[in-house]
């Protein structure tokens, strides 16, 4: 273990970066970052190195809510003054709070802010824009993008900064056709891949994870980053989770004790092979988090140091398909204790952060156990969401199930093999959570 | 699959009997499509043994591949007859400019090819691969060469990718989107296996009839033999009766004995033909049950686009002519994907609106909802640039779970084209209050087109709408930008993509 302070092995990782970005070079700049790494903060620094050299950047990122958290940053009134443009489609409405920005253009249209130092958009925005022209794109969330709109938008600058998590999710589409496999463009990859299949890149890691507690960081990394290991960024005293009132000792009250002592529990359900919305599991993960918030957990860390009430909107529950996300989320919207608490897959958790998060497990109550179940990114997303605790909820009999169904996916030229494997990712975070396991009868 | 068609199967398995499912066509069937039955020599990739093919039940053509040989005179004829049946449609209509399409000429009818099961589809595609860009012999027309089947053939393959298209359909995936039997998806890719369920001899149930059948060494209830339709050939025939034969030819060969030759060719002929008539008897079986079903509208609106595509695709091959590419390039491949995602989303999107089993399977998985209306706003209205809009609300209440967003569309078959969006969520009692806007055909203020508006007490099915909205143009294959691996110059492509605009 090093013994340098985690502030200063990423403070270290950033200069070294942004270093990299100034120093005229012609490659592509990709910065793989573990979850909750600083990403944003990265962004941000990059686009005002950038600004400070002299030199106008535009911004992509791939939602209105991820360009929204992002101008909040950029035009933060302690820092140094920045003209931020933002272009909008023509159907969002922008939030209130965004609109207030000082020294901000928003607008639907490329024209009104060609002059600000930065222009941020979504990337969908951005096809739309032509006939203009920048040095650098920093592209945000860059794993999450899908190749084809890259090819869109890459008329707009000549060279790049990709920013994001390589242990997430790719990207989706609705069509599934051999047809592309193997190819260097194939259209259904992700943007970092395809760019560097036909560039030569400079690669740097984030080294510390701001958001996962120490509890998960060390789990976390094992299991889904092996070659890029990286440490948490707090000591395991400044996260704590603890009840203000007593609960009924039931199993529900074990789980949460055990998440808020841990950071981990598995709540485990009676063994049961179910359809895709299995009512017992879903029922669960809204009992666990009406729980939470009737008991009043009180949530300490290095932003709040005297503590806060957990909220509901602290609370998140993933799930893999969407049927699922939607069911729960109907249970909370008529459970008077749990309305705003947030259901959704891990495809829109994405890049999101919650201080507990409640998962069904993906193999929960399944008697196969498919590409798209064990798919390491998809456990990833919804392992790494919390700041304090994350609370598994599945059927017992996953281990037998991963033993019945190895990993046969079938292998392709041209394809270079996935790491971590998700068999193996999984293996890994049951065999943690089996120290966790609170039997639910 | 969904919760319905689950519980339909389980209930099939029980009953011994296919259950309904979708009681539409979902797919334009020509009134003369051409039957293709092909057979792969074991062993080898795309190199067909025989090939059964034709547009009458009573007609049908065997091709064989003579013993050991190449399949170089079957593959001659292949081209013959699939070309010769391709250029049978020739009739155009003139189709006069609308908004943004330009006046154009468009085929009347056109070919539609119909295989046995889905794998043949993929053996169509490779078959097509492996021969388009073989080169005519000299003095030859290229209009009638092997090289050209072969582009026809991957023309075909690739519209079994497009979503909606009918040009190459497996009438297993047809008939198994109307009946829902008690086996597997996986046994349902036997032809003869899902025909025995669907449609039994009289005093056996779909189970017993379906077990008979599918032993391809003993004769099914209908006393023949019911092999695999192929691509692939039965193991045990390839072992017990193909391989004999090939030995016993192989020894009159060595001795010279021409009378042996010319007889176990003749054997080689009727042993192909006693292996595939089943299947193809079958088919037409198949074809004629699926005849009686009514096409949904769709169906009809997407095999014009086909048809368009078919007169451009014949115009490519008369002005530049060239094989399609190996592969996709960044820009072709990004293009197709874009177009193959709309096509997919429109075709899900209207098959729940003209298809009530459709609409039932989405109230199972959440994308759809059915409810009553409560109360109606036909004069609420919104600020607009130019005075205020006319978009009236209602309020809808269902016990279906609702698992939408704010803000999503919503279309219902009792008119399709009106759009209704979400504005609000509210749970009331055991059920859910939607607050929903009408968006589309709403009329003016002064002029309100009150056949939009939904009234009390209506009972309405809604599902997400169809999506249209524009999309940001690609680069030309000239620009392809550096991120993609820079330009690319003088690509078929460029021309074939002409032929897919819709």
């Amino acid at each position: 273990m090093t013994t340098t302070p985690p502030a200063d092995l990423a403070n270290a990782a950033v200069a070294d970066i942004l270093t990299a970005l100034t120093g005229g070079t012609t490659q592509p700049l990709v910065v793989d970052s573990p979850p909750g790494a600083g990403k944003s903060t990265l962004v941000v620094r990059a686009a005002r190195t950038l600004a400070a050299a002299g030199e106008r950047c535009i911004i992509v990122a791939q939602t209105n809510h991820q360009v929204d958290d992002l101008l909040i940053r950029l035009a933060d009134p302690t820092a140094s003054r920045l003209r931020l443009g933002r272009l909008t489609g023509g159907t969002y409405e922008v939030p209130e709070h965004v609109l207030a920005l000082p020294n901000t253009i928003i607008s639907t249209d490329i024209k009104d802010v060609l002059t600000c130092d930065v222009i941020i958009a979504t990337a969908m925005k951005w096809a739309y824009v032509d006939s203009a022209y920048w040095q650098w794109a920093i592209i945000d969330e860059a794993y999450q993008m899908r190749s084809d709109a890259l090819l869109l938008i890459a008329k707009l600058f000549d060279r790049a900064l990709l920013v994001g998590d390589p242990g997430q999710l790719d990207p989706f589409s609705i069509i599934s056709t051999p047809r592309w496999i193997g190819l260097p463009h194939d259209p259904l990859n992700n943007a970092v891949t395809v760019l560097t299949n036909y560039n030569d890149a400079v690669v740097r890691t984030l080294p510390v994870s701001w958001r996962l507690p120490p509890s998960a960081a060390d789990i976390v990394s094992r299991a889904f980053y092996p070659f890029t290991p990286f440490q948490p960024g707090t000591a395991p005293a400044t996260r704590t989770l603890t009840f203000t009132t007593q609960g009924l000792h039931d199993r529900c009250d074990a789980t949460v004790e055990e998440a808020a002592r841990t950071g981990w529990a598995l709540h485990e359900l009676p063994p049961r092979h179910t359809a895709r919305i299995d009512a017992e599991a879903a029922h669960a993960t809204v009992a666990l988090a009406a729980r939470l918030l009737t008991r009043g957990a009180e949530a300490v860390c290095e932003n709040h140091p005297d503590g806060r009430r957990l909220q509901p909107a602290d609370i998140a529950i993933g799930t893999a398909h969407r049927e699922q996300a939607r069911h729960i989320q109907h249970l909370l919207n008529h459970n008077p204790h749990t309305r705003g608490v947030r259901a959704d897959t891990a495809n829109r958790l994405q890049g999101r952060e919650f201080a507990v998060t409640i998962v069904l497990h993906p193999l929960s109550g399944r008697r196969d156990a498919s590409a798209f179940h064990l798919e390491a990114g998809r456990l990833c997303v919804l392992a790494s969401r919390h700041r304090h605790a994350c609370i598994m909820v599945a059927r017992a009999g996953i281990t037998d199930l991963l033993d019945r169904h190895p990993s046969n996916d079938p292998v392709h030229l041209g394809v270079p093999a996935k790491f971590p494997d998700g068999w193996e990712a999984h293996q890994h975070i049951l065999d943690h959570l089996a120290y966790h396991r609170v039997p639910a009868p | 699959m969904s919760r319905l068609s689950t519980l339909l199967r389980l209930e099939a398995a029980e009953t011994q009997t296919a259950q309904d499912a979708s009681l539409v066509s979902h797919f334009h069937l020509t009134e003369r499509p051409l039957l293709f039955l092909p057979l792969n020599h074991s062993g080898t990739e795309a190199t067909p043994l025989a090939v059964m093919l034709g547009t009458e039940p009573a007609r049908p053509h065997l091709l064989v591949t003579p013993p050991h040989g190449r399949p170089t005179t079957l593959l001659q004829e292949l081209a013959d007859h699939v070309l010769t049946y391709i250029d049978s449609f020739r009739n155009t209509e003139r189709l006069l400019a609308k908004s943004r399409k330009p006046a154009r000429e468009r085929h009347t009818h056109a070919p539609q090819l119909l295989v046995a099961n889905r794998k043949s589809i993929t053996y169509v595609e490779r078959l097509g691969r492996a021969l388009r860009f073989t080169e005519p012999p000299e003095d030859s027309d290229p209009a009638h060469s092997v090289g050209r089947l072969g582009q026809w053939l991957t023309f075909f393959a690739d519209h079994a990718e497009h979503p909606g298209s009918a040009f190459l359909l497996a009438l297993t995936d047809l008939l198994a989107t109307r009946w829902i039997t008690g086996q597997s998806r996986l046994e349902d890719e036997h032809l003869a296996a899902l025909l025995a369920w669907i449609d039994p001899p009289p005093g056996t149930t779909g189970l017993h009839a379906a077990l008979e059948t599918e032993n391809p060494q003993l004769p099914g209830p209908d006393g023949r033999l019911h092999r695999p339709a192929g691509p692939a050939t039965d193991p045990s025939f390839d072992s017990l009766e193909l391989d004999p034969l090939l030995t016993a030819y192989d020894i009159a060969a060595a001795e010279g004995n021409t009378a042996a030759i010319a007889r176990h060719t003749d054997r080689l002929n009727d042993l192909l033909h006693t292996y595939l008539r089943p299947t193809w008897d079958d088919a037409w079986r198949a074809l004629g049950l699926l005849r009686t079903l009514p096409e949904i509208p769709d169906a009809q609106r997407r095999w014009a686009a086909d048809r368009d595509r078919f007169t451009a695709y014949r115009t490519y091959l008369t002005t530049d002519g060239r094989p399609q590419p190996i592969k996709d390039d960044a820009v072709s491949a990004a293009r197709r994907l874009a177009r193959l995602e709309l096509a997919q989303a429109a075709f899900d999107a209207h098959r729940a609106l003209e298809d009530p089993f459709f609409m039932a399977e989405r109230r199972t998985t959440g994308e759809a909802l059915a409810g009553t209306v409560t109360d109606v706003d036909a004069r609420h209205t919104i600020p607009g640039a130019r005075g205020p809009r006319l978009r009236p609300r209602l309020t809808l209440h269902t016990t279906d779970p609702v698992r939408l967003d704010l803000g999503h569309l919503l279309a219902g078959p009792h008119n399709p084209r009106v759009h209704l969006a979400v504005r609000a969520i509210t749970p009331r009692g055991q059920g859910t209050d939607l607050l929903l806007e009408v968006t589309t055909l709403t009329g003016t203020v002064n002029k309100p087109r009150s056949d939009s508006v939904p009234a009390v007490g209506d009972q309405l099915e809604l599902t997400f709408a169809p999506e249209f909205f524009s999309r940001p143009a690609f680069p030309s294959r000239e620009n392809t930008p550096w991120t993609h691996g820079g330009p690319q110059h003088n690509h078929p492509a460029a021309a074939l993509e002409e032929t897919e605009k819709p």
